[in-house]
This record gives C-alpha cells, sequence and structure tokens, in this order.
C-alpha cells in the first residue's frame, strides 16, 4: 500500500518540479547533477547538429551514446512531451524493479537461513533477518529511490544517468530470479551506455550460479554470461552501427569515458586532478584513476563469492564514485539500497559521522559553486574540496556497509560478543569469514 | 572510553564554555595583536606613485557643476551636451523599474547615460568603469570632478584600458539596468533596453557619491549584497590614494582611533566591526558598488560627507583620488585575484582575514555539534548496558530459546505478514517517522511563510487594511499557526530526542554553510541560537515553561520585535510602526534587490526554529 502511495508521490513530485521553470534551470546547470557524458543539455545540442549537418559524425559536444541519441532525437521529433514522461517512467519502472528485487532477494536470504540454521550460532536471533525486514524494506527501498532528492533531481534535468539506473534496476531483479539471459542483456544495455557496468560480469555468473534453478558448476554458467553478453553487446552494437555507420563514432563514446578529456567540474576526482597534472604525466594517472575504477571487482568477487548481491551492491557503489563522470545519480541508486542491508546496520561504526558528512558535502557542494563562480571570491579549490568530502563520505558509507556486512556473518556464526579467553576484552574484528 | 563517559554528565557545561568561548574570541578579533595591517598583494596597482596631472581648479569644477545643474533643463541632456562638446561617446540607455511591492506598486522609468572614453593604447577588450548615481534625479556634485577628469582624460596617451562614465538614475536599479544590459542578462523586477555600445570586459569599478558641493573627509562603503564584498586590494588602493591627497578616511564613518589605552582601542576597533556586520547581515548593499561586485567586477563606492566644523577639503583633491585610482586600476595586468575577498575591516587600516574570525564560529557550532554527539553516545551507553543486562540475566535460558525464536520468526515466513503486523502492538511510531513528519511539516510552513506575500492585496481588501499592516499580519499569522500546526503532532520522549540531535546538526550545518556566504549573519545567528538550543534539551518537564518561553524568544517573529525595540529607542509609540516596517523592507529587498534574507528566514531558519518548538512541546518524564 506504502508502496503505490510513494510511487504516486514521486510521480507527483516529478510532475510538479518539471513545471517549475526556474527550479529546472537551476537544476539542469549544477555540475553535480549533469555531466559532459549524461548532459540532457548536450545531448539536445547533439540532435541539433544531428538534424541539421545531416551527419551523424558531430560529436564535438554530445559524448553519450548513439542509440541514446536516435532515440531522444526521434522521440523530440515525432512526440516532445514523451520525452518527460519516458524519465518519469522509467524511474517507476527502476523503482518497481528494486521493490520486487529487494522482496524476492530478502525471501530467499531469509529461506536460506531458515535452511542452515543449523549452522548458526545460539543466541544470535535478535540479529537474524526477520519477518518485517521482509515486508518493510521493499517498500522504504521503493519510497527512498521516487522521493529522494538525488533521484528527483537527476530525473528532471533529464540526465542519461536515469537510464543506466533503470538498466541496472532491472539486472537487480534479473539477478535474484538467476536468469542469465536477461541479465547478460542488462549488464549489455548498461555497458553500452556507460561502460565500467562490464565489471558485473564477475557477478553475473556468482548470481546465476547462486539464484539459478537448476544448479550448475560456476565454469559453466561464467561461460554462459559470457556468451549471452557477447551475443547482446553485439547486437547492441551492430544496431548502433546501424544507426551510424561509422566505427569511430562507436569508439569515440568509449574514448571518451577512458580518456576524459572534459574537465568541467564534477563530484568526481577526475576533473580537479587533471587540470592540476603535467601534461607528460597525464597517460599514466589516466591509467592509474581507471584502473582504480575496475581493479576492486576481482579482490571482491573472490571475497564476496557467496553474496553476489552484496557484491553487485558493492560494484555499483564503487563505480558510482570512481568513474570518470560521476553524478549524485549514480550515487542515489546504491544509496537508496541501503535499506536492504539493515539488518546489519547496528554494526556500522560511525553511521552519525558519515551521515552528517554526506549531508554537509552535499549541501556545501552548491554553495562553494556559488562562491567561485557566481561570487568569484572563492577558487576552484573551495568546489573541489567540498567534492572531496562528498566522495570521501561515498567512500565511508560503502567500507563502513562492507564491514558491517562482513561483520554480521562473522557473528551469527560465532556469537554476539565473541570473548577473548579470561578477559572480558571485546574481539577484535578481523576481516574474515 | 571512559574518560568520555565521565565528561558525558558535564557537557553541558563543556558546551556553555565553548559558546562563551566563541564569543569572547570573537570579541578579541579587533585586538591588535589579532588584526592584521592592511598591505597592497597586487603588485601592479602602484598607487600614488603616478604624478598627479589633474589640473582643473575648484572654481572650473564650480562652474561645470553649474551648468550641468541648470534647473531649466534635464541633467541627463546637459550631461549629453557636455560629454560630446568635450570629445567622449556618448550612449543612453532607458530602463523600467518596480520599486515598491507593497502598497503603491507601479512602475517608473529611468535614464542611464554613459560616455566612453577609448584607450588610445589597446583595443577594447578591458575597461574600467566610475559611476556616478544621480541623486534625487538631480544632482550629483562628483559629475563636475569626473567631467573634469573626462576632459583631460580624452588628451591623455597612457590609459590601457577604455573609461566608461556612467551616470545613474534612481539608485541601484539604474546600475543594476546597465550592468544588466551590459552582460546580456534579464533580472526582474528591473527591464532595460539594449546598450547601442560597449566597451570591453568590465574589469574593475567606483562610484562616487557626494551630495553636497564641499567634502571634509571621504567614508568608503564596501558591502555588497547577500555578504559579498569587493577584493581588500581595491579598498587599500583607495585608502591609500585618499590619504597621500591629504584626506581624511573613514569606513562606515568610523576613523583610525588615535593613540589610547589598549581598551579604548579594541572598543574603538570592536564598534567599527559590529557596524560593518550590521550592514551585512541585512544582505543589501550600501552602495551601487553592490550591483557591480554582484556581475563579479570589484567596486567600491566614495561616499564624501561634509561637515563645516572640519572645512573643505575641495573639489581639486578628490579629483586627484578619483585620477590616482584609475590610474591604479589602469595598471591592472589581471583582475583582481591576490588579496582577501573574505574580511572584516575594524578600521581602514586594518582588517580580519577568515582564517581568524571562522575559528570563534566554529568553537560556538562546536558546542551544538557536541551536545548532539554526547546524546548520540550517551544514547549508545544506555543501549550497550541494557543488552549487557539482558544477556546476563538471560545467559542460560539463552541456548534453549534461541532455536525456538529462530522458529518462530520463520514460521511467519511466506505467509501474511499484515496480520502479524497487527498484533505487534506498536502504538508509539518510531524516532524516524516522528522526525520525517515534524521536519517535513515545519519546511512545508516554511513554504507557506514564503509564499504568504502573495496574498497581501486579497488580505487587505478582505480585512480593509493598508498593504504594509496586511503583509505584516500574514506573516505573523502563518508564523504563529505553525507552532500550533507543529504542535499539534505530540512528539514522544524518544521522537523529541531524536529530533533533537537532528535539529542541532541541522543548525550546526545550516549556520555554518550561512557564514561562508554571509559571515556576519551566520554569526548573528549563531549568537543568537546555540545558547538557547543547547538548553533545550527534551526529558524533564520540571522547566517546561521556561524552555518555552526560551524557545519562543528566538523566534524570528521574537528576533524581529526585539530588533524594532532597539531600534525604536525607548520610545513604545514607535514600535508597531517599526515592527511593520521591518517586516515591509525585508520584503521589499527580497524582491527588488534580491537579497537572500527573507528567502533564508521563511524556507530555511523558520522552519529549523519550528523543528526547537516542537521539541519543547514533546513528552517528558515529570522530575519528582
Amino acid at each position: 500500500m506504502y508502496e503505490i502511495c510513494a510511487l504516486f508521490v514521486g510521480i507527483g513530485l516529478r510532475m510538479w518540479l518539471f513545471r517549475m521553470p526556474r527550479v529546472l534551470l537551476w537544476i539542469s546547470s549544477r555540475p553535480e547533477i549533469e555531466t559532459p557524458l549524461t548532459s540532457w543539455g548536450r545531448l539536445i545540442e547533439g540532435e541539433a547538429l544531428m538534424r541539421n549537418s545531416q551527419s551523424y559524425q558531430n560529436k564535438h559536444s554530445y559524448h553519450g551514446s548513439t542509440l541514446l541519441l536516435a532515440l531522444i532525437s526521434y522521440l523530440n521529433l515525432n512526440a516532445p512531451f514523451l520525452v518527460e514522461i519516458l524519465f518519469i517512467a522509467s524511474d517507476v519502472i527502476s523503482a518497481v524493479a528494486l521493490y520486487l528485487f529487494a522482496q524476492k532477494f530478502l525471501r530467499k536470504e531469509l529461506k536460506s537461513q531458515k535452511e542452515c540454521k543449523e549452522k548458526l550460532f545460539k543466541g544470535v536471533s535478535s540479529i537474524l533477518i526477520k519477518p518485517e525486514h521482509v515486508s518493510k524494506v521493499p517498500t522504504i527501498i521503493c519510497a527512498l529511490y521516487m522521493c529522494n532528492p538525488f533521484s528527483l533531481a537527476t530525473c528532471i534535468s533529464k540526465s542519461s544517468v536515469t537510464f543506466n539506473n533503470l538498466f541496472l534496476a532491472l539486472f537487480l531483479l534479473s539477478a535474484v530470479q538467476g536468469s542469465i539471459w536477461q541479465m547478460a542483456f542488462y549488464v549489455a544495455l548498461s555497458t553500452y551506455e556507460t561502460l565500467y557496468p562490464v565489471q558485473l560480469l564477475l557477478a553475473t555468473g556468482l548470481c546465476a550460479w547462486k539464484y539459478q534453478e537448476k544448479p550448475s558448476t560456476l565454469k559453466i554458467c561464467y561461460l554462459k554470461s559470457l556468451a549471452c553478453f557477447t551475443f547482446w553487446m553485439a547486437l547492441i552494437l551492430t544496431l548502433s552501427f546501424l544507426c551510424e555507420p561509422t566505427t569511430s563514432s562507436l569508439l569515440s563514446h568509449y574514448k571518451f569515458i577512458l580518456s576524459a578529456p572534459d574537465q568541467t567540474p564534477n563530484v568526481g576526482v577526475f576533473w580537479y586532478f587533471f587540470t592540476e597534472v603535467f601534461d607528460h604525466f597525464h597517460t599514466f594517472f589516466m591509467c592509474v584513476f581507471q584502473i582504480n575504477v575496475l581493479i576492486y571487482s576481482i579482490p571482491m568477487s573472490i571475497k564476496l563469492k557467496s553474496h553476489p548481491v552484496f557484491l553487485v551492491f558493492m560494484l555499483i557503489a564503487i563505480t558510482g564514485i570512481f568513474k570518470s563522470y560521476p553524478s549524485v545519480g549514480d550515487a542515489s541508486l546504491w544509496l537508496c539500497l541501503l535499506p536492504l542491508w539493515s539488518h546489519t546496520f547496528s554494526y556500522l561504526r560511525y553511521p552519525s559521522v558519515t551521515g552528517a558528512m554526506l549531508l554537509t558535502s552535499t549541501i556545501l557542494c552548491p554553495v562553494m559553486w556559488h562562491m567561485w563562480i557566481n561570487a568569484h571570491s572563492a577558487n576552484a579549490n573551495f568546489y573541489f574540496a567540498a567534492t572531496l568530502a562528498y566522495t570521501t563520505a561515498l567512500v565511508l558509507i560503502t567500507t563502513d556497509t562492507a564491514m558491517a556486512y562482513l561483520n554480521w556473518h562473522v557473528r551469527i556464526r560465532e556469537g554476539l560478543k565473541p570473548c577473548v579467553a579470561g578477559t572480558s576484552e571485546k574481539a577484535v574484528l578481523r576481516l574474515m569469514n | 572510553m571512559s574518560g568520555l563517559k565521565k565528561l558525558l554528565p558535564r557537557v553541558n557545561k563543556i558546551c556553555i564554555l565553548l559558546y562563551f568561548g566563541g564569543i569572547v574570541g570573537f570579541l578579541l578579533l579587533s585586538h591588535e595583536g589579532i588584526r592584521e595591517n592592511c598591505y597592497f598583494s597586487e603588485n601592479a596597482l602602484l598607487p600614488g606613485l603616478v604624478d598627479s596631472k589633474f589640473s582643473a581648479s575648484d572654481d572650473q569644477i564650480h562652474n561645470i557643476n553649474l551648468d550641468i545643474l541648470d534647473p531649466n533643463s534635464e541633467v541627463t541632456d546637459e550631461l549629453e551636451k557636455f560629454m560630446l562638446r568635450v570629445g567622449l561617446e556618448v550612449y543612453r540607455q532607458k530602463f523600467t523599474f518596480q520599486e515598491k511591492f507593497v502598497g503603491n506598486a507601479r512602475i517608473q522609468n529611468g535614464t542611464n547615460i554613459y560616455g566612453i572614453v577609448r584607450a588610445p593604447r589597446s583595443a577594447s577588450t578591458e575597461c574600467i568603469v566610475i559611476n556616478i548615481p544621480i541623486l534625487n534625479n538631480k544632482h550629483n556634485f562628483g559629475m563636475g570632478i569626473v567631467l573634469a577628469l573626462a576632459k583631460e582624460m580624452r588628451k591623455q596617451f597612457y590609459w590601457a584600458k577604455d573609461v566608461i562614465f556612467l551616470f545613474t538614475e534612481h539608485g541601484s536599479f539604474g546600475a543594476r539596468a546597465w550592468l544588466n544590459a551590459y552582460h546580456g542578462i534579464v533580472s526582474y523586477p528591473v527591464s532595460a533596453n539594449q546598450l547601442p555600445a560597449r566597451a570591453g570586459s568590465i574589469q574593475s569599478a567606483f562610484t562616487v557619491h557626494m551630495e553636497e558641493d564641499a567634502v571634509s573627509f571621504i567614508n568608503l562603503l564596501v558591502e555588497g549584497y547577500n555578504g559579498q564584498l569587493p577584493n581588500l586590494d581595491l579598498f587599500n588602493v583607495a585608502v591609500r590614494l585618499i590619504k597621500i591627497h591629504g584626506m581624511a578616511v573613514s569606513v562606515n564613518y568610523e576613523f583610525v582611533p588615535r593613540q589610547s589605552s589598549a581598551m579604548d582601542d579594541i572598543k574603538s576597533h570592536l564598534g567599527a566591526t559590529l557596524k560593518m556586520m550590521k550592514k551585512q547581515v541585512t544582505g543589501t548593499s550600501s552602495g551601487n558598488h553592490g550591483e557591480f561586485i554582484r556581475h563579479g567586477i570589484e567596486a567600491i563606492t566614495l561616499q564624501t560627507v561634509y561637515n563645516p566644523q572640519w572645512g573643505n577639503a575641495g573639489f581639486v583633491r578628490l579629483g586627484r583620488v578619483i585620477e590616482g585610482i584609475s590610474r591604479s586600476l589602469n595598471n591592472l595586468l589581471e583582475r583582481f585575484h591576490q588579496s582577501f575577498f573574505f574580511y572584516i575591516l575594524p578600521s581602514t587600516d586594518n582588517y580580519i582575514s577568515i582564517g581568524m574570525y571562522m575559528p570563534p564560529l566554529g568553537l560556538m557550532l562546536a558546542a551544538a555539534a557536541i551536545k548532539a554527539l554526547s546524546l548520540i553516545l550517551e544514547a549508545n551507553y544506555v543501549n550497550s548496558e541494557e543488552t549487557d543486562k539482558n544477556k546476563e540475566t538471560k545467559k542460560d535460558s539463552d541456548t534453549k530459546e534461541s532455536v525456538e525464536d529462530i522458529d518462530d520468526i520463520l514460521k511467519d515466513m511466506g505467509s501474511d505478514y499484515a496480520s502479524k503486523e497487527n498484533d505487534i502492538k506498536n502504538s508509539e511510531a518510531p524516532p524516524l517517522q516522528q522526525i520525517l513528519i515534524t521536519m517535513v511539516t515545519s519546511h512545508m510552513m516554511g513554504f507557506l511563510v514564503f509564499y504568504a506575500p502573495v496574498f497581501t492585496e486579497t488580505w487587505s481588501q478582505m480585512f480593509n487594511c493598508p498593504q504594509d499592516i496586511s503583509i505584516t499580519l500574514l506573516l505573523v499569522t502563518v508564523h504563529i499557526a505553525g507552532m500550533f500546526i507543529i504542535t499539534s503532532y505530540r512528539l514522544t520522549l524518544e521522537g523529541g530526542k531524536s529530533l533533537y540531535v537532528v535539529s542541532l546538526l541541522h543548525q550546526g550545518i545550516l549556520f555554518g554553510v550561512v557564514a561562508i556566504i554571509n559571515f556576519s549573519l551566520g554569526m548573528f545567528l549563531a549568537v543568537c541560537y546555540v545558547l538557547p538550543t543547547i538548553l533545550l534539551q527534551p526529558g524533564y518537564m520540571k522547566f517546561n515553561l521556561l524552555r518555552k518561553f526560551v524557545a519562543f524568544l528566538v523566534s524570528p517573529l521574537s528576533i524581529a520585535a526585539l530588533i524594532c525595540l532597539y531600534t525604536c529607542n525607548g520610545n513604545p509609540a514607535t514600535v508597531i510602526s517599526e515592527f511593520v516596517n521591518f517586516h515591509v523592507t525585508v520584503y521589499e529587498q527580497s524582491q527588488t534587490q534580491q537579497s537572500w534574507l527573507f528567502d533564508f528566514i521563511a524556507l530555511l531558519l523558520y522552519p529549523l526554529w519550528l523543528q526547537f518548538w516542537a521539541i519543547t512541546s514533546s513528552e517528558g518524564k515529570i522530575l519528582t
């Protein structure tokens, strides 16, 4: 019931905000929301260039994917009112997908908890997943996704992050269903859009292995998902190629993501560093920064082998924080998923600090931007400091969540408060399963 | 950990200490050892190193003034004639604006007139603006000086930047109309015609404001809109040049005090600091320069003051000052960027930088943050102690119970959760829900206050009262209605405590952010709010009335009333009209000058205060 209310409130809020030109203008010019890769303004410009020059190669301002441009320009030409509806609808579908995903996932967790209750330590019932988690958490997630300011701003700024979030939400839903075809499809779509989600392939095999109806070995799952992914990717790329028959246009999108040439300020860590760094170190540090986004997937998929959904969550979070053109929309998806781990929240070390830090840095970003760009009295360092605090807050939230999650798994096996023999001191937690 | 535990009961004392520490720290800012002497960061300015070429005599300037201020013709026509005769490019710009929003609201017309001296040494890529507001739509005795200067400038070959002599009407509206047109911006409530000609990008500007035809000393005005300030280097240049040419200079009518005792020294500097901050709190500008600063152009106003007892320094000196400033600005190679943008001025020779004035504020805000943290820690300790106790008592039975527990939990799985939920008798909403409801309600009330002035006209027709009274009544009514609405949802003790923690953090963040934009406002709010809110902790009913009184005392409404009581100087008859006037002014300034004060109070401060108000009426234990 509440989730339907939340959906309607979210739709209402979005429609109301779409009717407020001043707010819309302000939000659409925020560098925290719009990046060169995802901005609506650039998309429109690309569309106009495409229409007027009759050539698809004008990619000086637009750097997104070809298919999205084709879709939007088709809509804009034939039914402009559908564009807003498309954005609202994709948010609604994401929210519903997240709701169903959370429900299925928590039910499965609860079931598996029941199945292996012999293995659990005695007296840990207070921290186990309870039925009210299953009933409440999906609603909270749905409401959060529909009403939180980050996704609201992303939707009404018509940023293409909305679609990426939609693909990832659908990916999550298909992950708990264990259907390789669907998972591979959504990974392929998302990869086509923003490239980084390719690392979700590691999780795809694990999800299939864990949640498939017919059990098969991990190797086969991986092979299958790789094959499906290749198929879908090839299909999408072919479509894209048909839309715009040059190879350079296909590659320029990914080149733009990987080499991050546009250093318009955003909430990420790339722009400031690469405006400051000397040119001959540029390539080296670009490699370091890009590896930084992708490298965590390997150790984490080893560590979280038996928790593929948490792995997906972590990968989405890390990508959203460290990618070359992040926006608050990227963070909105995984921040909304946090209630999924509410049973482990008692093991968070400093939730109030990270929460306050995220809030403060989010508020500081526009203020520092105002001081720098409008008031002329501050400089780029002020804004960068605010975005760095924002990134740090997000990193702290992810690590804290991961620690709490792992800690919880140790606790249900080894008891609530293991005591070191002979003393009353608490055992120091080590990151081990 | 145990050390922290011991500190917890004393946290109130620590917070109060921090608060007063912050205040004392702030008061000490004007001390000799802490305030710093002004210096030039930008070497290119070279103030006073060029010979003054200004050769017009007092009589000549006086004659120009007489010509221009001819009562039989329009000032603008005379100005145009004179500047054309001297050989400047002269253009006009017409604009319309709305000055009043409450009561007599009508669209007015105005004309700006400007002449450009093109730089002989460069293409028109950069320029300096000398702005002369035409006061009361007729005079400004600075016109004679500036025109004499323009006449000479035409013949001089060393100007590297175009110089625009801008004569604006209707105070800041004219300047805004011109600047908007110059930059291609439209901003309500001014609408301006396109400019026929431009010079390059405006590097810097200053305004000459001369109401009488004699001058004793020059008062510098620096405060821009919403806490903006010009670069300190520009201020330094003005001070240095005025001194070089043998005139007295003040800021906010405060001079550098003569040698005196340390106490007197601190007192006079502190007085000047407070005067400046008082101006900044309102978020409005003290002169036309504010409009320039809004566009990222460093600007300052030279306001001349004449006091017959002090004698007349004469037009020529002022002319040389203006020439000197223009030449210093002409020397600039880059925009102002070196010196401070964040400062307070205790006198013309000293400044207090952001690095010095932020720590006292930080101490005060830390008091609130520490209070919030202590409450979180306390709650954690209570929780862990309770679980410890539970564990000890349960220890034996636990092993058997737990398996059944899990079974109980798991039985419910997959079946109807709804019925189970009803069984769990949870009469009290969880704190998170209470916090959310209160915060959303309070912010919605904030929106109502923000939009209330829209109904001014309807209200005044309905109750048949003048519009300025009706807007005040509207705001007061919504304010008080909010207080009742927010308390109609009664918080539990737990909810009140949680909301209290959230509100304290909210307050800290809000005031900190405000202080970055407008330090004076942030400091004022911190002084007003931090101490009362620290004392508002819910829990005991004993001093509930007193707590409510304290909370009410810091409501935006009472603060407005207190300010009016203070400004009416013990003449109670005028308090009401002062109060009405206060509301009208704050609202109109937000409309006409885009000051953020009204928006800030309505949308951010009032909701925050409502949260604290809700906390004071949360349930509490009765202490016997």
